[in-house]
């Protein structure tokens, strides 16, 4: 039976999921606070011996590829690329956005899923989640929190919006008469999603070698930046 | 015999080693950042981070395959954990402990001075305690006692900068490019 460990570390949480021929068998999911790297393997270590696996059992790794704060996202990206390599064996790389929007496929509306940039600002992308399933409307896209709101809001549609990132800009989503905000509940990944996801994803030959996995990082650097602007 | 793979990502090289017993170095990898980082007139921690992610499973697959191992044959798996760029740092720790938990063998992780106090013992291994070191490297200058595995007093430092730091802000300054150090030390050269 195909064995599928899950990790996402993209968002202000550490989030772990073991799933074992298509199902979820245990997860959890524990505020970081920057601790991302000191929390993950004791958490993947305490997940694979209370459901009695073996790393050497494992199928498959899945990873949160972000778009997220940089340095937590590293922690679960790299994790997940050195247990693959060691371990000889894929690793599925799912948008962390598209993890967000995931549990609300079939509620009808558009989905926004927002998550904090920091600096005023949102990763962001929105998907359809009628009867053809969740689909994509945008890419994966990094900019100012009220733009985002106001575009959201021109859409002319009812809108749930998930993540973190409206909670952490609420002036800029508040008196939006067409989003709904989903709340806390749905504020991070859950790594069953995660986990879920990979079996899909892995089975229709979209698992990577552990090596050409790659974090969603849309921003450049400062210094990058700053080399760019000065050029221009 | 103990065989210990050591991961190093504290600054703008992403580099592995292999060694036995404590001295016996067979195999140190290392992949430089240096031109990279060159426009910048100096390290950039995300860019060295993000390097470091891209780099680290190649560096550690040649480290292994240049000592002839394989990571079954590895018993201990280290990691400087700091002082250093944080961010540069949490990628081979987290690639350390990953490593020793599929392996099932211990993480050490160590302290990057205290390294560069060990490293005496790779050019003479009947080295004698109490020494006193003169720790020069990038970002550190200091004087130390060493009166033991662990036992480590600092006796001075320089006053402000350490002396990279110094070669490289004047190289900043003087638009020699970067790395500055060895400009500086030819320029500095009496005819
Ligand atoms: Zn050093």
């Amino acid at each position: 039976m195909t064995a599928i460990l899950g990790i996402d570390t993209s968002t202000t949480h550490v989030g772990v999921a073991l799933g074992v021929g298509g199902e979820v068998v245990a997860g959890t999911s524990e505020p970081a606070e920057r601790r991302h790297a000191e929390m993950l393997v004791p958490a993947i270590d305490a997940l694979l011996r209370e459901a009695g696996v073996r790393p050497a059992d494992l199928d498959a790794l899945a990873v949160g590829i972000g778009p997220g704060l940089f340095t937590g996202l590293r922690v679960g990206v790299t994790t997940a690329m050195v247990m693959g390599r060691a371990l000889d064996v894929p690793v599925v790389p799912v948008p962390t956005l598209d993890l967000l929007a995931r549990p609300h496929e079939g509620d009808g509306r558009t989905i926004a899923a927002v998550v904090d940039a920091k600096r005023r600002e949102v990763f962001c992308a929105t998907y359809s989640s009628g009867a053809g399933g969740l689909v994509r409307l945008s890419d994966d896209a990094v900019g100012p929190a009220r733009g985002f709101a106001d575009a959201l809001d021109a859409l002319g549609r009812d809108v749930l919006v998930v993540g973190d990132g409206a909670a952490a800009h609420p002036d800029a989503f508040a008196d939006r008469s067409r989003c709904e905000l989903a709340g806390p509940h749905h504020a991070v990944p859950d790594p069953s999603t995660l986990v879920r996801h990979a079996f899909v994803d892995l089975a229709a030959g979209r698992g990577l070698d552990a090596d050409a996995v790659r974090p969603r990082y849309l921003r450049k650097s400062d210094a990058e930046l700053n080399w760019d602007r000065a050029r221009r | 015999m103990t065989t210990i793979l050591g991961i190093e990502t504290s600054c703008d090289e992403t580099a592995a080693a292999i060694v036995v017993d404590g001295i016996d170095v067979r195999s140190n990898v290392i992949a430089t950042q240096v031109e990279i980082h060159a426009r910048y007139g100096g390290v950039v921690p995300e860019i060295a981070s993000r390097a470091h992610l891209e780099l680290i499973n190649g560096v550690i697959g040649r480290a292994l395959a240049d000592a002839s191992m394989t990571l079954v044959d590895v018993d201990v798996v280290a990691a400087t954990h700091g002082p250093g760029l944080a961010g540069a740092l949490l990628v081979g720790v987290s690639a350390a402990k990953a490593l020793a938990l599929v392996l099932d063998v211990p993480y050490v992780g160590v302290h990057h001075l205290e390294a560069h106090l060990q490293a005496a013992w790779l050019e003479d291994p009947d080295v004698e305690l109490p020494m006193a070191v003169l720790l020069v490297s990038g970002g550190h200058t200091l004087f130390v006692a060493v009166d033991g595995p662990g036992r480590y007093r600092i006796l001075g430092g320089t006053v402000d900068d350490a002396a990279g730091e110094a070669y490289d802000k004047v190289a900043r300054t003087l638009d020699l490019g970067y790395p500055g150090g060895p400009v500086i030390d030819r320029l500095a050269r009496v005819p």
